[in-house]
């Protein structure tokens, strides 16, 4: 047998892990067929033959809909029902026989017309939630085709236990079935950040990288894998030392996460006593118990837009107030603090470009040109504030008139729930996520109004810099220890104090351990990062007196670049810290690369 | 035939949820149901045509029931169209 050589593929890590695993080569193509003239007197039976395929595709579907409402819930089972209805749509059933019968041609060839002329549209409309049904339309035709075919559907179900599955993506209704104890890692050769599939591995916990260039090229059934979810690295046919190296890698990180454990119970309380409320960003109600289980003191930010991609539409009022609700019981007196929909850019409206997302239409932008979803939103939270302790936040706010619309339109919405007698908390709080740097600048101005800022530092970062980190030829210009992107933090907090509220921050740099010690040096308040970071962050605040992080932040703060900063603060936190250091450091993997 | 302008007035308008609901209630009655939208004209028990016609909200559509219960029919699918929800 040849002996394949080691290959290294690099990807977008979205969900941090390790994983090792024979290869599972899933592909989803439009499987191929030729135009075939079929025999006069042949038509009915093709027909028949038509007929039977849209019956076994029906019914298959109708299976995996029984399957995922069970195992996810109604939501996510929602799409299934439209593809079947797509599926058994009347008029591409009776064109496509009417074609068979007419121009006597094969099935497979008849049903693709048939839905090029009728879906054709579809395809082209301007409007994405249209445009996105395209996709739906495909996922059913593969289907029927290869039931015309005999070809097997590829099939999650079919996996061998413990396997890495390498695709170009999964469509939704597979991603909705990813069984964690099934599927060890997932490695995409497409696929973003905020794709349907990458959501549903974090969710599931299930180490993935997506935009993995060449892994189909490279890929094969049955080979090993090892999937690196913290570097982004994909190792096929790892050597004996690789497997090795990740091996012990593993253990360290085991032994790691074991003696933080101890922890959960534990204050978030810095050394000289000052108590910081280290919290959780989330999107699910699956994140929320997480956060519990690692011991988060509420929820810093409670992402919403997923509600929407989970459904496909926007959800209803009712759909809101039950997860809202839920979350805030589960976490009553901590508190909850929902973002409103930060829809748009590159999130969740799949299929709608703009030239240029991150300066366009979305967040806060995007709701008062929709301002019914915004409110719809708002009654949600407000009804959801009777049962814990709710407040609500702003993304991609630029500037205090846009402030101070939510803050009307949020009013305007006490008075209808008052009005039709609803309970809610009239005191409930408001703030901003400041993530814009005009925001940072005002930041003063908007503490005299909100009740506290959140910094949302990955897109400060982005804007101060004027660097899109998704764009690789500037990605390495990105760095949230920009002595400008630090002013701008350091401003806030002090903007924040002077007019006695309280700021928080939301972010990676939240959970980076040099990215803490400046933050406590410059008085935090709230720390707010994935469920997995509470641990290693409580660690961190624990270690930390908040005296000698602001020395070493303000040596920092007479620094030029970012570089620099960093330094400073590594050495810092060694001659200062120094078992926290060690204890860190101890994590840090060597650079790993195709030789 | 009884026809008559309907406004959406959903947030994202007629999407698909709604249109299978609707495909559901026309397939109900015996008449033929059409749905016209910017000179498009399309089959109102399909939903692939109906999600063609890309009904965002505000969009006016046209409702033509042709059959022996069009007077019925009517009433209801209007009714439906008018109550897509945001």
């Amino acid at each position: 047998m040849k002996r394949r050589r080691e290959r290294i593929l690099r990807g977008i890590p979205v969900s941090a892990g390790f994983a090792v695993g024979p290869v599972f080569v899933y592909r989803h193509e439009l499987p191929e067929f030729s135009e075939q003239t079929i025999e006069s007197g042949s038509a009915k039976e093709e027909v028949k033959r038509f007929r039977d395929a849209v019956k076994s595709a029906e019914s298959d579907l109708r299976k995996l809909h029984d399957e995922v409402k069970s195992d996810m819930g109604r939501d996510f089972a929602e799409f299934i029902s439209i593809q079947i209805a797509l599926l058994t749509d009347k008029d591409v059933l009776g064109q496509t026989e009417q074609f068979i019968t007419d121009e006597a041609k094969n099935a497979e060839f008849a049903y693709t017309e048939t839905l090029k002329r009728l879906a054709g549209p579809m395809a082209t409309s301007t409007v994405p939630f249209f445009r996105e049904r395209a996709l739906d339309v495909g996922d059913v035709s593969a289907r029927v085709l290869r039931q015309l075919l005999g070809e097997e559907l590829p099939s999650l179900h079919e996996v061998e236990q413990g396997s890495v599955i390498a695709a170009h993506d999964l469509p939704p209704s597979e991603a909705a079935l990813l069984d964690p104890q099934v599927v060890r890692g997932l490695v995409l050769e497409g696929g973003g950040r905020t794709s349907h599939t990458a959501i549903m591995a974090k969710a599931k916990e299930i180490p993935a990288l997506v935009g993995t260039e060449g892994l189909l090229h490279e890929a094969v059934k049955g080979q090993q894998a090892v999937v690196d979810g913290y570097r982004g690295l994909v190792v096929l046919n790892p050597s004996r030392n690789r497997l090795g190296q990740y091996q012990s890698e593993m253990e360290r990180y085991e032994r790691h996460r074991e003696s933080l454990a101890e922890l959960t119970a534990e204050e978030a309380v810095t050394q000289d006593g000052k108590m910081i409320d280290l919290s959780a960003n989330i999107e699910f109600l699956a994140e929320a118990r997480a956060a519990q289980k690692y011991g988060a003191r509420g929820i810093g930010l409670f992402r919403t837009e997923y509600m929407y991609l989970a459904r496909r539409r926007p959800p209803t009022e009712d759909e809101q107030l039950e997860v809202y609700t839920e979350v805030a019981k589960m976490c009553e007196p901590n508190p909850v603090i929902i973002r409103t929909f930060d829809i748009g850019g590159d999130k969740v409206v799949p299929g709608y470009t703009e030239p240029n997302p991150f300066l366009g239409w979305r967040g806060l932008r995007l709701c008062f040109d929709h301002p019914e979803l915004l409110r719809t939103q708002l009654r949600a939270v407000l009804r959801a504030s009777v049962f814990g302790n709710v407040k609500v936040m702003y993304p991609m706010v630029s500037t205090m008139g846009e402030w101070r619309r939510a803050r009307m339109i949020l009013e305007q919405v006490k008075k209808e729930l008052t009005k039709e007698k609803q309970e809610f908390n009239r005191q409930l709080d408001a703030g901003v996520m400041i993530e814009t740097p005009s925001a940072a600048m005002m930041a003063d101005q908007f503490a005299l109004e909100c009740a506290f800022l959140s910094i949302g530092s990955n897109d400060l970062t982005q804007y101060t810099l004027a660097v899109d980190r998704g764009n690789e030829r500037v990605a390495r210009l990105y760095d949230n220890f920009h002595p400008s992107v630090l002013r701008l933090i350091k401003g806030t907090i002090e903007a924040a104090h002077r007019h006695g509220i309280w700021v928080g921050l939301c972010g990676e740099f939240a959970s980076d351990p040099l990215g803490m010690l400046i933050l406590l040096g410059f008085g935090i308040d709230e720390l707010s990062v994935t469920p997995g970071a509470i641990p290693e962050a409580k660690n961190v605040i624990r270690s930390i007196d908040t005296g000698s992080a602001g020395e070493i932040a303000q040596a920092a703060m007479q620094l030029g670049t970012g570089l620099e900063v960093k330094r400073m603060l590594r050495q810092g936190l060694h001659s200062r810290f120094p078992k926290l250091a060690e204890f860190l450091f101890e994590l840090a993997g060597e650079e790993i690369d195709d030789e | 035939m009884t026809s008559g302008e309907v406004t959406i007035k959903g947030e994202v308008g007629l999407h698909a949820r709604p249109a299978a609901d609707f495909v559901r209630e026309a397939e109900q009655y015996e008449s033929e149901v059409w749905l016209v939208k910017d000179g498009g004209k399309v089959n109102g028990k399909s939903i692939l045509g109906i999600l063609t016609l890309a009904a965002e909200k505000g969009s006016v559509l046209v409702l033509e029931v042709d059959g022996k219960d069009e007077k019925d029919a009517f009433k209801a699918l209007k009714a439906r169209l008018e109550s897509v929800e945001a």
